[in-house]
């Protein structure tokens, strides 16, 4: 892997690092599996672009996509607490639901943004600017956003949510308004990812309506592995572990493009992929199984 | 189909498949010292995969080495690009559904690293791929019409083969060629289009 495709990698990894800290929120912090991010991550792209192409300023864009990322995320706990529908289920509605809505914001499968006024066009320009400044600009804002939502997973209205995930009626039996919580934990998820799904538009170039087809799986993907390396114990290490696992994703990515070496084909890439993330998850484990099963003969 | 002379009673018409073999000519001429050609394509898109049959023995016939990059998901297209930068001269693009559709984030990667990106289609030039030989759809549509005409004044489907448009296009991308310092050859700069 040369430099350019490892920092490549290293700004992917951080942007969805940023999907990644959006699905621990709801499938770790809340125990919701939400689908929803496959539709809030090209909802989030679409309406950025779709406002920068139209004129409007990039930072407003992006806010809006922010927004609209909570309005999806807010939909998906409405039908599912307000209905009494299964979780997976509401959240596949939504997804399904915002591919035809995405097609309508942007009027086309997709939009191309380059040359166009984005939050990152000071800095695209500079030379080796994938190799620096690019990365940095990712690291700053994952940093930033790692930041705020740790600062409200510590608040008191964090651990109300916590406890919400943790033991709905235990937290119920507390006085929590268990429903309020899944509102708002959603939106903030989704909220998230669709700010990841601008961020994507605008450092890639482009919104395309297929952009999040396996968001879910990256995500979890990415929070899993770090969970995997990290083994976290406090809510800090988690959020460190999922951007650390999502960045680890994308190597094992960057690697597997590169698999030709291996005498395999290009196109068993995502075999590649998938080996290299299970082993990744594996080997933490067996690690510890060896130093048990050391443990157990030392003794007499 | 059988073949392109030997067709069912009543199908014919124009092929607009892109002309690899013309495509790949056409990079020698514009880069005479080129010898590796990095393919982005995705290996879950038909139309690509057969391209890349013909491209894998025309690349050897013609003494290129190819480097084949496979996003399967447009996220994946920006590592792809990056994966190719230091490995090959040019980059060529087949018709294919996801790279096309991403080809102003692929061009424009690209020509940042210095490296020209050949098209199969004519429409991705204007998208900011350097250059691309191949057919335009109004000649396509023109040729198509021509056959139809005949048809209408009575020769028989049968008596007419399948064939490619008589006349092949040259595309040029202005602002890409000048990022790169080509020099086209005189030929080639009277018949192309330019965007």
């Amino acid at each position: 892997m040369s430099l350019l495709s490892f920092m490549g990698a290293v700004e992917l990894g951080l942007l969805y690092g940023l999907v990644a800290m959006g699905v621990l929120l709801s499938f770790r912090v809340l125990d919701f599996p939400d689908l929803t991010v496959n539709g809030s991550f090209p909802l989030g792209a679409s309406v950025s672009a779709i406002l920068i192409v139209s004129g409007v300023n990039p930072w407003v864009a992006t806010v809006c996509a922010i927004f609209a990322g909570m309005i999806a995320g807010f939909l998906t706990a409405w039908i599912s607490v307000r209905w009494n529908i299964l979780h997976l289920l509401a959240s596949i509605l939504t997804m399904t639901a915002l591919y035809s809505v995405n097609l309508r914001i942007m009027g086309r499968p997709n939009i191309g943004l380059s040359g166009e006024n984005t939050i990152f066009s000071p800095i695209e320009d500079l030379p080796y600017s994938h190799l620096f400044f690019m990365p940095i600009a990712m690291f700053v804002i994952a940093g930033i956003v790692l930041l705020c939502v740790y600062r409200f997973l510590s608040s008191e209205k964090g651990l109300t949510m916590r406890a919400t995930g943790a033991n709905m009626r235990m937290a119920k039996a507390q006085g929590v308004f268990v429903n309020q919580q899944i509102l708002f934990g959603l939106a903030m998820s989704n909220g998230l990812v669709a700010l990841a799904g601008a961020l994507f538009a605008q450092s890639q170039g482009f919104a395309d309506v297929n952009l999040g087809v396996d968001t879910i799986m990256i995500g979890l993907a990415a929070v899993i592995v770090g969970e995997a390396i990290f083994n976290p114990r406090v809510i800090l290490t988690a959020l460190l572990a999922c951007v650390v696992g999502s960045i680890f994703y994308r190597m094992a990515i960057a690697m597997a493009l590169n698999a030709g070496f291996l005498g395999l084909q290009s196109s068993d890439l995502q075999l590649v992929t998938a080996v290299i993330v299970g082993v990744a998850m594996i080997t933490p484990k067996l690690r510890s199984k060896i130093i048990d099963f050391k443990s157990s003969r030392s003794k007499p | 189909m059988s073949s392109l002379k030997n067709h069912p009673e009543n199908v014919t018409g124009v092929k607009d498949a892109p002309p690899i073999k013309k495509q790949i000519e056409f990079i020698k001429t514009l880069l005479p010292t080129a010898k590796t050609i990095g393919v982005i394509y995705n290996p879950g898109d038909n139309g690509s995969a057969s391209s890349l049959e013909t491209m894998r023995k025309e690349a050897k016939v013609q003494g290129f080495t190819l480097v084949e990059v496979t996003p399967i998901n447009s996220s994946d297209i920006q590592a792809a690009v990056l994966q190719l930068v230091g490995k090959v001269d040019a980059i060529y693009v087949p018709l294919d559904n996801m790279i096309v559709s991403a080809m102003k984030t692929v061009s424009s990667l690209a020509l940042k690293h210095k490296l020209p990106v050949f098209s199969a289609d004519s429409g991705s030039v204007e998208s900011g791929a350097t250059a691309c030989v191949g057919y335009s759809y109004p000649q396509v549509g023109l040729e198509t019409g021509e056959l139809v005409a005949n048809i209408l004044k009575g020769e028989k489907t049968t008596e007419i083969d399948i064939a490619s448009p008589g006349k092949i296009d040259v595309f040029i991308n202005r602002k890409a060629l000048e990022t790169l310092n080509i020099s086209l050859p005189e030929t080639i700069r009277n018949q192309a289009h330019f965007y």
